[in-house]
């Protein structure tokens, strides 16, 4: 457990309402309510930078840390969709300052912009329906989450991974 | 007309004299188009099939005099050259796909189209409701196009599809039959 | 060079559209049965008309002043253009399709698409062949102002016909334009130049 993996991803609606929630690994685990905590609290995070971002950079950074051991990465989209990306660090209780510094600025940028784009796929469905589709309008397809898992666990540090998710709104035109 | 022919006149009809549009702009309108159906008819697919294809019909009686004046095609020989014309010329032109033309019956009158990309069904995934899996046709506008486009110019013709990828079918196949040539119709007798 | 009408006929052997330039002095159809000897081609109603001998004029059933009403003329049109097209095919196969005829006091032009859209044009005998003109009308006015237009119905049953103001003015500035004025010689020769090239693309000043 040395290199810093993703160990949560979340998708917050504009109501502030849970999207999606992603833990890695996938298998149903205690640590699942832990990041549901852990995301709500971003939220605060994103209400009390909001005013001070005028650049309209959706870029959050990083939003807090715990423990030396979780960090909370944020991305705002224009349309109000957070977008929460927990980083373990892989230092464990005492890996020290070295293991907290683990992920340089800006270094999510790809993980943030793949997971925008899947979610510009999922509400192009025609058949998505924002807070619907029951169970509090989490997102039930399962391309979706499948994106979701690929680019969680594809992410490594310095490797760029996560990306190469094909870009909407790159196609060719039709007549 | 030869295949290859076929494809140049697509290739440098679409080049030229055809007003391109956004994909996703056509991929969003015919995907809420499919949607309110679904919502106006409460999940009832083999009606919404049925209201896209005669919505497609419509647009075929149409969409034929444009792709004429466009394509400034003149009768097609047999029915296999109809096929070749629909695939690398019609749907070149209208949505720049060319899906292939396969799996002729022997009496060539039937065959299929195979569609390798689907523009209008980009980003959709099917409501996951055990139903729309097995009966909704999310594209079948496309056979009504087709059917009221080939009466237009005296084919009475049957298309369906038989597979969707959306549907989790290996390939989204269509498949047309000719049903009959239809015979110029005769003035309405006098006295 | 005179334009006088123009028709379109559908599929279903229906007159869409009527359009008549030289409406009240059409020298084509003869005033009298005298004149009906001149011409080759006698049209059917001709032959009935002028069983009613020199008086046709007085006693002609149908129309006011000898003349036809618009919509038996478009019958009669329609009569000639579908005869002689199933003549022409029997004759010399299905792709084929005649492109004019001439009579001593007209000419009839002929266009027909894959649709079964019949278009026609009549002018005066002088006129040089204009099928690429209709082809001209079907393409630029009848597809882009009548066709796309989603509130123009596509089937005419019981004769409605097209009622595009577009087309319909289109069409006239079109036909205008191509009908030089008679002193203007030199703009005749351009016409046929620019005709040679597939436009048709001519300024009266």
């Amino acid at each position: 457990m040395s290199t810093p993996r993703i160990a949560c991803i979340a998708l917050i609606s504009r109501n502030n309402s849970p999207l999606h929630l992603h833990p890695f690994p996938s298998s149903p685990s205690p640590a699942t309510l832990k990041y549901h905590f852990l995301t709500h609290a971003t939220l605060d995070v994103f209400a009390a930078r909001l005013p001070l971002k005028f650049n309209g950079d959706s870029d959050f950074g990083l939003l807090y840390s715990i423990d030396e051991e979780l960090a909370a990465y944020g991305w705002l989209t224009n349309t109000g969709v957070k977008i929460v990306v927990i980083i373990d660090l892989g230092g464990g209780g005492g890996g020290g300052s070295a293991a907290g510094l683990g992920v340089k600025d800006g270094e999510l940028k790809g993980v943030f912009r793949a997971l925008q784009t899947a979610y510009i796929r999922l509400v192009c469905n025609p058949f998505y329906e924002e807070g619907g589709g029951g169970a509090g309008g989490v997102v039930r397809s399962r391309r979706f989450v499948e994106e979701v898992r690929r680019i969680g666990e594809g992410w490594a540090p310095g490797g760029g991974g996560g990306a190469g998710a094909g870009a909407v709104g790159e196609r060719g035109v039709v007549g | 007309m030869s295949a290859t022919k076929a494809a140049r006149v697509g290739e440098d009809v679409w080049k030229t004299r055809i007003d391109k549009v956004n994909a996703e702009l056509v991929t969003l309108t015919y995907g809420s188009i499919v949607a309110q159906l679904c919502r106006d008819f409460e999940g009832d697919y083999l009606e919404v099939n049925k209201q896209l294809e005669k919505m497609g019909y419509n647009i075929g009686l149409r969409l034929i005099e444009d792709f004429l004046a466009k394509t400034n095609m003149g009768k097609c020989a047999n029915f296999r050259e109809t096929a070749e014309t629909i695939a690398k010329v019609g749907f070149k032109v209208f949505l720049n796909i060319t899906p292939t033309v396969t799996n002729w019956t022997t009496d060539n009158k039937q065959f299929s189209l195979i569609f390798e990309e689907n523009p209008l069904a980009d980003f959709v995934e099917l409501p996951d409701d055990g139903r729309a899996q097995n009966e909704l046709w999310y594209s079948n506008m496309l056979c009504g196009v087709l059917r009221g486009a080939l009466e237009m110019v005296q084919m009475q013709v049957d298309a369906h599809f038989v597979g969707d990828i959306l549907r989790g079918n290996e390939v989204t196949e269509m498949r047309v039959t000719l049903v009959r040539i239809i015979d110029d119709e005769l003035p309405p007798g006098e006295d | 060079m005179t334009i006088y009408s123009f028709y379109i006929f559908d599929r279903h052997c229906e007159c869409i559209y009527v359009k008549q330039w030289h409406q009240r002095d059409r020298s084509f159809r003869p005033t009298s049965s005298a004149s009906t000897v001149d011409s080759p081609v006698t049209l059917s109603s001709d032959q009935r008309s002028s069983t009613s001998s020199k008086l046709q004029n007085d006693v002609h059933p149908t129309g006011r002043g000898g003349r036809l009403s618009v919509q038996d003329d478009a019958k009669l049109v329609f009569g000639v253009v579908f005869s002689l097209r199933n003549m022409v095919r029997k004759l010399s196969g299905p792709d084929d399709s005649f492109i004019s005829y001439r009579t001593g006091s007209y000419k009839l032009h002929y266009y027909e698409t894959a649709t079964n859209l019949k278009f026609v044009l009549l002018t005066d005998v002088k006129m040089n062949n204009l099928k690429v003109v209709l082809h001209q009308i079907y393409v630029n006015l009848y597809v882009e102002f009548v066709t796309k237009n989603p509130l123009s119905p596509i089937e005419h049953p019981g004769g409605e016909g097209v009622a595009v103001e577009l087309f319909e003015m289109g069409l006239d500035s079109f036909i205008v334009n191509l009908r030089p004025h008679p002193p203007l010689r030199r703009i005749q020769t351009n016409l046929v130049l620019n005709r040679e090239q597939y436009r048709i693309d001519i300024k009266v000043s």
